[in-house]
């Protein structure tokens, strides 16, 4: 009896495993042995087609069955991926999206530190406003207080392109459009140690954030926070002005690099962020090799102030017996340079291309307000002319434009952080080696000018090029 | 140098998930209301757990066997368009009862309590987690189960129909004396079921729990309730560490619906009177409890909550 019960009881507890179980038999019942089956299930199906040639449809459990998603791996608007080599992110080179990065520290808890909250809530307004400003039906292209989205880029036939008021971006691959989203968002969870049998531990999350190419991310951010509202509108846009000069500071700060005198901690504003000559605006904080760093001189401050707080040793001797590691950041480095030798560096050559970049950005979009505003009073100069021109989209528009065309973008590539080394390559592994052996000399211009010529030098089928490329 | 590094748990935010979906902006304290704090995915968060605790950090992924892959999404699943609803409709993993999928987690709520250091409170605590968690959930479920009975124990009389019968079969399924109780229990002290028909669960814990004085004689019925102090109630700091590790079990059984009544159970020996003395005197109780078969002892066929709690418990 007590077998029943619990047969009974099972039957409920196996649930949604059953329906992919039973596709896993599925597939080792022969079709004779199928058809036995639905006539025991007294289920007719009447089949007048050639099966071969049918693509059988998945069902939603079916799919997330396959890739092993469960309720457990989800919640609202979070999804964790089962196997972490399934993520796919394109290499800096390929210049196919630009990246972002936040990173915060995470409770003994494993809850979602309030930082990144604030963070996703920040993208999410800029998205809404953002979507909300390209409906209104007033385009981005032709004054500077409006958001401005780059018509084209040289990298991968990048393009913005409107239409039913919505913008898109897209990127040309072997001479297919791909629709880039407007922000692809993934959270690395990373784990950073002291080492040994009994370390010091602490969870970092890191939240990366993927942007089009033709995006301006930083002036979208930017407006989001800026706009000319009133009432609710206008609270809400303070509301999240201040949350960004919070993200700034707190990034800023989380090395407690910057807490060495009083007017670096105090001095901050809206407006700091998005001077490009500094060491902390937008571009150059929020980027993945800064992330990593902060995140490891983070947990190198907490385990100093553990350990000195602890026991009578001091800071100094402290300071040399710790040595951060990431569990999988740092694997590419093995034990053939200091992981925070190369922070410095990735960090410097981060800084350099994101200088370069958004100086470009500046010239580039000097250029198209410049040819906007040729080509309107052109237009009006033409007016009389007739309606020739009517009925033309953007493009045809440009090529009808006196043979001036809309300057195209080319923007230089923002070297990351490494996701392979190959220790094999000489050049590579001489470089890396006397970055370990001298720490004091900034080789951040070096690694660039070795990185910008590697990438432009070498003329290679793009398989090749790209596992060169990916020597750092 | 293909965006960031990979590491062992990689989670996407869908933005399109994000609420609400109409373009206005809202303020910061609205929108943590609707998107619930971006919690992450429990299988996350006992993962990290797990390893905060161990601090031996695997390279395999680690999604492995804290929880039952398969069985948590609902069946009636076919379409993109229906898991879509599921997620914008129901209450999210922050505030549900980990239904079905916690046996680890019992495990380790089972072990916390077995393993307790002070022996006092791991008595209070299992008494008080049968008393406060497994009886009523039992009971609860007895009395909702009007229909089929599940209780088809060696019941040899016949106590009405409906949840009076599944009530009376029941409290015949939890008697020692229908378990194979061994013989080196002495269930004599112990009432038959049929004499405490109509108790509560309060007296189910009495009807099984005996007091013995320091001279090993039965006094009577337990002279008290155990101290309030549920399983979950585990401290989810390690104290030795300066509050900087967390106990793992603490920590995994507050992820199981909480029933706060104090944080802490009492260290004192249990005592009772000495009436002729007037002094109290060290004294001893014994419970006798059928687990195994109170969470086999549950609704099935409805479907109802309970019994999946029950599950957990």
């Amino acid at each position: 009896m007590n077998q029943r019960s619990f047969k009974q009881r099972r039957e409920p507890a196996s649930g949604g495993g059953a329906a992919s179980d039973d596709v896993m038999e599925m597939d080792e019942i022969s079709l004779e042995q199928a058809n036995d089956i639905i006539n025991v299930l007294q289920i007719t199906l009447e089949n007048t087609e050639n099966e071969v040639y049918k693509n059988p449809p998945n069902t939603a459990r079916q799919i997330l069955s396959g890739l092993n998603i469960n309720k457990q791996m989800m919640t609202h608007c979070i999804t964790a991926e089962q196997d972490p080599r399934n993520i796919k992110q394109s290499c800096a080179s390929e210049q196919k999206c630009n990246y972002f990065c936040f990173v915060s520290r995470m409770d003994p808890k494993g809850s979602t530190p309030l930082d990144i909250v604030e963070i996703i809530y920040c993208l999410d307004m800029m998205q809404k406003y953002y979507d909300g400003r390209k409906k209104s039906g007033r385009s981005g292209r032709m004054s500077s207080d409006q958001l401005f989205d780059i018509p084209s880029a040289i990298c991968n036939n990048a393009k913005s392109t409107q239409k039913n008021g919505a913008t898109f971006h897209k990127i040309y691959v072997q001479d297919e459009a791909i629709t880039v989203p407007l922000i692809k968002t993934i959270l690395f969870i990373e784990h950073a140690s002291t080492g040994g049998e009994s370390p010091l531990m602490m969870f970092f999350m890191f939240l990366v954030v993927e942007v089009p190419v033709t995006f301006d991310f930083v002036d979208a951010v930017y407006k989001s926070c800026n706009k000319n509202s009133f009432g609710k509108d206008k609270y809400i846009s303070e509301e999240i002005k201040r949350l960004w000069v919070n993200i700034a500071h707190r990034h800023q700060t989380f090395s407690g690099k910057n807490k060495n005198s009083i007017d670096s901690i105090l001095k901050i504003q809206i407006n700091d962020i998005f001077d490009p000559d500094s060491p902390d605006c937008f571009w150059k904080l929020f980027r993945i090799p800064r992330c990593i760093q902060q995140a490891r001189q983070h947990m190198h401050m907490w385990s100093m102030d553990n350990i000195t707080t602890r026991s009578k040793i001091t800071a100094g001797i402290a300071n040399v017996l710790i040595n951060i590691r990431f569990g999988n950041i740092d694997k590419i480095f093995g034990r053939h340079c200091p992981p925070s030798h190369a922070d410095n560096v990735f960090v410097g050559i981060s800084n350099l291309c994101a200088s370069a970049y958004s100086e470009e950005f500046d010239t580039y979009k000097q250029r198209v307000m410049i040819f906007i505003e040729s080509r309107n009073k052109k237009k009006r100069n033409n007016e009389g002319e007739g309606d020739m021109q009517m009925g033309l989209d953007d493009d045809q528009q440009e090529d009808a434009n006196d043979g001036n065309e809309m300057p195209v973008f080319d923007p230089p590539i923002v070297f990351s952080t490494p996701t392979y080394i190959d220790w094999d390559h000489e050049e590579t592994t001489n470089l890396l080696l006397s970055m370990s052996v001298n720490d004091t000399i900034d080789m951040s211009a070096d690694s660039l000018d070795f990185l910008t010529s590697t990438s432009k030098n070498i003329q290679m089928p793009s398989r090749c090029r790209a596992f060169l490329l990916q020597t750092w | 140098m293909q965006g960031f590094p990979v590491t062992n748990m990689v989670a996407y935010i869908d933005p399109n998930m994000l609420l609400p979906h109409s373009s206005t902006l809202i303020s910061f304290s609205e929108w943590l209301v609707g998107n619930k704090d971006c919690a992450l995915p429990d299988q996350m968060t006992i993962a990290i757990l797990v390893l905060m605790h161990q601090k031996k950090i695997s390279t395999h992924p680690i999604f492995s066997n804290f929880v039952d892959q398969a069985d948590a999404i609902p069946r009636n699943i076919l379409t993109l368009s229906d898991l879509h609803n599921l997620f914008l409709t129901d209450t999210g993993s922050s505030n549900r009862m980990m239904y079905r999928c916690a046996t680890n987690i019992r495990d380790k709520q089972m072990q916390n309590i077995k393993t307790h250091v002070i022996i006092t409170q791991r008595g209070y605590a299992f008494q008080y987690f049968l008393l406060g968690t497994v009886y009523p959930l039992s009971y609860a479920n007895a009395r909702a189960d009007t229909g089929h009975t599940q209780f088809e124990v060696e019941n040899g009389k016949d106590w009405g129909t409906g949840a009076d019968n599944t009530m009376a079969k029941f409290l015949a399924a939890q008697s020692p004396a229908n378990n194979n109780c061994p013989d080196c229990v002495d269930i004599s002290m112990y009432a038959p079921a049929e004499d405490w028909r109509g108790t509560t669960e309060a007296g189910t814990w009495h009807a099984y729990t005996v007091t013995y004085n320091q001279n090993g004689k039965a006094h009577g019925r337990p002279g008290e309730l155990p101290i309030p102090m549920y399983c979950n109630e585990m401290p989810t700091q390690d104290s030795r560490s300066g509050g900087s590790a967390v106990n793992i079990a603490g920590r995994l059984c507050s992820l199981l619906p909480r029933n706060t009544e104090v944080d802490q159970a009492g260290k004192r020996t249990f005592t009772i009177k000495n009436e002729k003395t007037g002094n109290f005197e060290n004294a001893e109780q014994r419970s006798v409890y059928f687990f195994p078969l109170l969470c086999l002892a549950q609704n099935c066929e409805s479907d109802n909550q309970l019994e999946q709690t029950l599950n957990v418990v």
